[in-house]
C-alpha cells in the first residue's frame, strides 16, 4: 500500500458541499473529461505547477488532522475514478478512521475497471453532464487543453451508447448514490430528455432517496476563454424554474434548484 | 474600583444614557463610594491590586446587597405559583407567560435585570395546544423580554430534549433578530433530535443564538445547573455570588520570566483574589440579609445553599505572549506548541490553587469556587492588554481545525464556564449537519460550549452576549441607545475588534 500514490491539487479540510456533513475533500488532478464550465480546469491536466504526488500514509495524516470534526472525506477532482487502486486503498484506510468515503464523479468510468473501487465506496455523487451527441463538444473536446490531458478518451462509449447512464443505474442497484447533479447549459444537449432519462433510471430505485440537484451554469470563476465559450448559454432563472418543475412532474421527490 | 462624586455627575447629566441607565448607573456608583476596606474588611493590599488593574471586580459594589447572579427554578411558579407576587399556579399559556414575565421583574441580579429566565421549553410546552396561535404569544412573550430586559445577559435555556414549545421559540427568536434574550441549547446528542438540533443550529447561524451546550460534561462538574449571563453554567436554584476576574495579561507585566510568574507573582496575586471572593460571600451571606428576606429564597425559588462564586481569568493569550517575547520567540499564543505550554503551566497553577482553597459559603461545590473563563469588558485601559477568557487574539488566530483544537485543550479548567465562537459563510445555512459535526467534534475534543454565528448578520455575539451591530453604530454616534449591553459591545469591539473575526470558509 506504501507504493500506492495519488496526484493531488488541493485539500479542503473542512468542505459542507461535497456529501452530507462536514467533509475533507480531496482533489485529485487529472480528468479524463474537458467539460467547457469546468470551474476547477486547473485540475484537468494530468500535471499542474499547484498539484503534488502523495502516498496514502500522507493523506491519512492529513486527514487524520481533521478529525473528529469530519463525518468523512469525498474524493473530487478532477476524476477519481481514474486512480481506482490509489482510491481504494485510501478509502480502505479512512473506514479503519470510522470515516464515511464519497467519490464525486462525471460517471465516464468502465464499471468493470473499478469494480473494487465501487465496494469500498459509501456514496457517489454523480454528475450527469448530458446525453447525445453534443455531449461530445460539452466534455469531450480538445479545445483549450489540447495537450497533456489525463488518459484523454474519445467519449464515444459514452456519446454514443449512454453509458454513464448506465453506470448510474449500476450504482443505484447498489444503494451507492446520494446525490445526482445537472449542470443547466444550453445548447448541448436536450435538457427535459436529460431529466426524463435521469427519472426513468430513479424510478426503479426509490428506497434509494435520491437527491436531484440542478444548478443553472455561471460564468463567475471561469478562466476568460472558458467563459467566453459559454457566452449566451447561460439559462434564465425562469429556465430554471421550469425545468425543475418539469422534473417535479417526472415524479422526481427531491429536488434542490442552484441558481 | 471606588467610585467618587464626580461619577455621579458625569452620570446625571450624560447625552448618551437613557433614563433607566442613569438610574441604574447612580445605583451601582452609590455601593461603592464606600470604602471595601470599611465594609467589607480588605486589605490595603487587596484594594492596591484592584487599583493596579491586576484584580478587576467588575465593578461589583462593596455594599453588595444581592448575589450577582440568580438562577431561580421557576418550576416553583409553574407548580405552587407565587405567594408574595399573588400568583396562582398557571393554568393556561397566557397566565404562564404573565406570570413569568411578572417574576422577572422580581429577580435580582448585578445587573438588576435577571440573568437567568428559565428553561423556556420545558415551562411552556405543557400549555401548548395550538401551534399557529401559540406562536404569536410566545413571540410577543419574547420580543416584550427584550424590549422591557434591557440587557442582553439574560439568558433563555432549551433542550436538551426536543419539544414543539422549543420549536416554536426557535421560530421566533429568528424572526425577530432581537438581541435578548441571550439563550443556550443544553445539547445531548442522545437527547436532542437532529431535526431539533438542525433548528438550532440554523438559529444560531441566523441571529447568533441559540449555543450549544455539552451538557453531559456540565451535569459530571456541577450537576444539575443552568446557562445564564454570557455562558456561566451554575447551579440550578441557586447562583453565584461573585465574579472577580484576573487580568492575566495585566498581572504578567510584573514577572520577567516565565518562572517568576508561575512561582511567585501568579501565585500572590490569586491569593488575593480568594480572599477579596471569601469576603464578599461573607458579606453577602452574613451581613446583607439578602437570603433573609428574599421571597425568591422563602418559596423555594432558590436556596442559599446552591449558591457558588466564580473565580475569572481573561488575558491568557496576552500574558503567554509576553512570556513567549522574554523567552526570545518570535511566536504567539494560538500556533505556538510552547505558548500552549505555558498557557497550561499558568492555568494548572490556578486550578491547583483554586481547588486547594476552602471557599466561603460554598457548600454546593464542594466548598470550592470555581473558575470562570470571563468574556472580557472594557472597564480599563488594561483591557486592551487582556483578550477575553483563554481566547486567541482576534487576527492571530490559525485555521479553523487547528483554532478548535488549541481552543479545545482549556475548556477543562473551566468547570463555571467558557465558550468559543466561530464565524461561519451563508453555505453553511444549507448545510447545516456539517455545523453539527463540526459542534459533534469539539465536545469530543474536549469542549464545554461553541457558538457557530454567520459572519455577515446585524445581531452578533461580541464576547459572549449579543449586540446589535447596527445600534453600536448608533451609540459610535453618540446616540442613547436601548441596551446598556450595547455600550459593553462599543467597547469590546473597539479593543478586541472582534467583529473581524476569521471567517470559516
Amino acid at each position: 500500500m506504501a507504493m500506492l500514490r495519488l496526484p493531488v491539487h488541493r485539500i479542503i479540510p473542512f468542505s459542507n458541499v461535497e456529501g452530507v456533513g462536514n467533509r475533507t475533500s480531496i482533489f485529485v488532478q487529472g480528468c479524463n473529461a474537458n467539460c467547457l464550465y469546468c470551474h476547477n480546469s486547473e485540475t484537468i491536466p494530468a500535471t499542474h505547477a499547484d498539484a503534488r504526488t502523495y502516498t496514502i500514509d500522507e493523506l491519512i495524516t492529513e486527514i487524520r488532522h481533521n478529525t473528529p470534526f469530519i463525518r468523512g472525506i469525498t474524493v473530487s477532482g478532477g476524476e477519481a475514478t481514474l486512480y481506482p487502486r490509489s482510491v481504494k486503498a485510501l478509502f480502505d484506510e479512512a473506514h479503519t478512521l470510522g470515516l464515511t468515503c464519497y467519490i464525486d464523479t462525471n460517471g465516464f468510468f468502465d464499471l468493470e475497471k473499478i469494480g473494487s473501487l465501487i465496494g469500498a465506496t459509501d456514496k457517489f455523487l454523480y454528475d450527469i453532464k448530458g446525453l447525445g451527441t453534443h455531449l461530445g463538444d460539452l466534455c469531450f473536446s480538445d479545445t483549450i487543453i489540447a495537450v497533456n490531458r489525463a488518459r484523454p478518451v474519445s467519449g464515444d462509449q459514452f456519446v454514443n451508447l449512454n453509458q454513464h447512464v448506465e453506470n448510474l443505474r449500476h450504482l443505484l442497484s447498489m444503494d451507492k448514490v446520494e446525490e445526482i447533479r445537472l449542470v443547466y447549459i444550453k445548447g448541448f444537449y436536450n435538457a427535459e430528455e436529460v431529466i426524463s432519462t435521469i427519472a426513468d433510471v430513479i424510478r426503479d430505485y426509490p428506497h434509494a432517496n435520491v437527491f436531484l440537484k440542478i444548478i443553472r451554469v455561471h460564468a463567475r470563476g471561469l478562466t476568460k476563454d472558458r467563459a467566453k465559450l459559454i457566452e449566451g448559454r447561460i439559462p434564465s432563472a425562469d429556465e430554471v424554474t421550469q425545468l425543475v418543475a418539469f422534473a417535479k412532474s417526472k415524479n422526481i421527490q427531491r429536488i434542490k434548484q442552484i441558481l | 474600583m471606588q467610585s467618587n462624586i464626580q461619577d455621579i455627575m458625569d452620570t446625571v447629566t450624560s447625552k448618551t444614557l437613557t433614563y433607566q441607565q442613569k438610574l441604574f448607573t447612580l445605583a451601582n456608583i452609590s455601593e461603592r463610594l464606600l470604602s471595601p476596606i470599611d465594609i467589607l474588611g480588605y486589605t490595603p493590599q487587596e484594594l492596591e491590586h484592584i487599583n493596579n488593574n491586576m484584580i478587576c471586580d467588575l465593578n461589583e459594589g462593596y455594599a453588595a446587597y444581592r448575589p450577582r447572579y440568580i438562577v431561580p427554578d421557576y418550576n416553583v411558579y409553574i407548580k405552587n405559583g407565587c405567594r408574595f407576587l399573588e400568583l396562582p399556579p398557571p393554568q393556561n399559556l397566557d397566565e404562564c407567560l404573565d406570570g413569568l414575565l411578572i417574576l422577572y421583574s422580581h429577580v435580582p441580579s448585578i445587573t438588576s435585570f435577571p440573568v437567568f429566565i428559565g428553561n423556556l421549553d420545558t415551562l411552556l410546552d405543557p400549555f401548548i395546544e395550538n401551534a399557529e396561535t401559540d406562536y404569536i404569544k410566545i413571540k410577543r412573550f419574547l420580543n416584550h423580554i427584550d424590549k422591557k430586559i434591557t440587557d442582553s445577559f439574560c439568558h433563555a435555556d432549551i433542550g436538551p430534549y426536543e419539544t414543539l414549545a422549543g420549536k416554536l421559540i426557535l421560530q421566533a427568536v429568528i424572526e425577530l433578530e432581537n438581541p435578548t434574550p441571550n439563550m443556550t441549547l443544553h445539547y445531548d446528542p442522545d437527547k436532542t433530535s437532529v431535526e431539533f438540533a438542525r433548528l438550532a443550529a440554523k438559529s444560531c447561524l441566523l441571529v447568533s443564538k441559540p449555543s450549544f451546550s455539552n451538557v453531559q460534561y456540565y451535569n459530571r462538574d456541577i450537576g444539575e445547573h443552568a446557562l445564564c449571563s454570557c455562558y456561566n453554567a451554575l447551579p440550578l436554584a441557586g447562583g453565584g455570588y461573585t465574579l472577580s476576574r484576573l487580568r492575566l495579561g495585566t498581572v504578567a507585566k510584573a514577572a520577567n520570566s516565565t518562572n517568576e510568574l508561575i512561582n511567585n507573582v501568579l501565585p500572590k496575586v490569586a491569593n488575593i483574589m480568594l480572599s477579596i471572593m471569601d469576603k464578599r460571600n461573607t458579606f453577602i451571606v452574613e451581613k446583607s440579609n439578602f437570603f433573609e428576606t428574599s421571597f425568591l429564597v422563602k418559596e423555594g425559588f432558590i436556596h442559599r445553599t446552591n449558591f457558588t462564586s466564580m473565580f475569572g481569568i481573561i488575558g491568557l493569550a496576552d500574558a503567554v505572549n509576553r512570556m513567549l517575547s522574554l523567552e526570545g520567540l518570535d511566536e504567539t499564543f494560538g500556533t505556538s506548541e510552547r505558548g500552549d505550554e505555558i498557557g497550561h503551566k499558568i492555568m494548572e497553577t490556578l486550578e491547583t490553587m483554586v481547588n486547594a482553597h476552602p471557599g466561603k459559603y460554598v457548600e454546593r461545590t464542594n466548598d470550592r469556587y470555581l473558575l470562570h473563563a470571563q468574556v472580557g469588558a472594557s472597564l480599563h485601559d488594561e483591557d486592551n492588554y487582556n483578550t477575553p477568557a483563554h481566547r486567541i487574539r482576534v487576527g492571530q488566530e490559525p485555521t479553523l481545525v487547528d483554532h478548535l483544537k488549541q481552543s479545545a485543550q482549556f475548556h477543562k479548567y473551566f468547570p463555571s464556564g467558557t465558550g468559543d465562537l466561530f464565524a461561519f459563510d451563508q453555505t453553511y445555512v444549507d448545510h447545516l449537519d456539517a455545523i453539527l459535526d463540526i459542534v459533534q467534534g469539539s465536545f469530543d475534543s474536549g469542549y464545554r460550549y461553541i457558538t457557530p454565528y454567520l459572519k455577515n448578520t446585524d445581531l452578533i455575539r461580541v464576547t459572549g452576549y449579543l449586540v446589535k451591530k447596527s445600534e453600536v453604530e448608533r451609540a459610535t454616534n453618540g446616540e442613547a441607545v436601548l441596551r446598556d449591553t450595547t455600550w459593553f459591545g462599543k467597547g469590546t469591539n473597539e479593543v478586541a475588534d472582534v467583529f473581524d473575526r476569521k471567517l470559516r470558509e
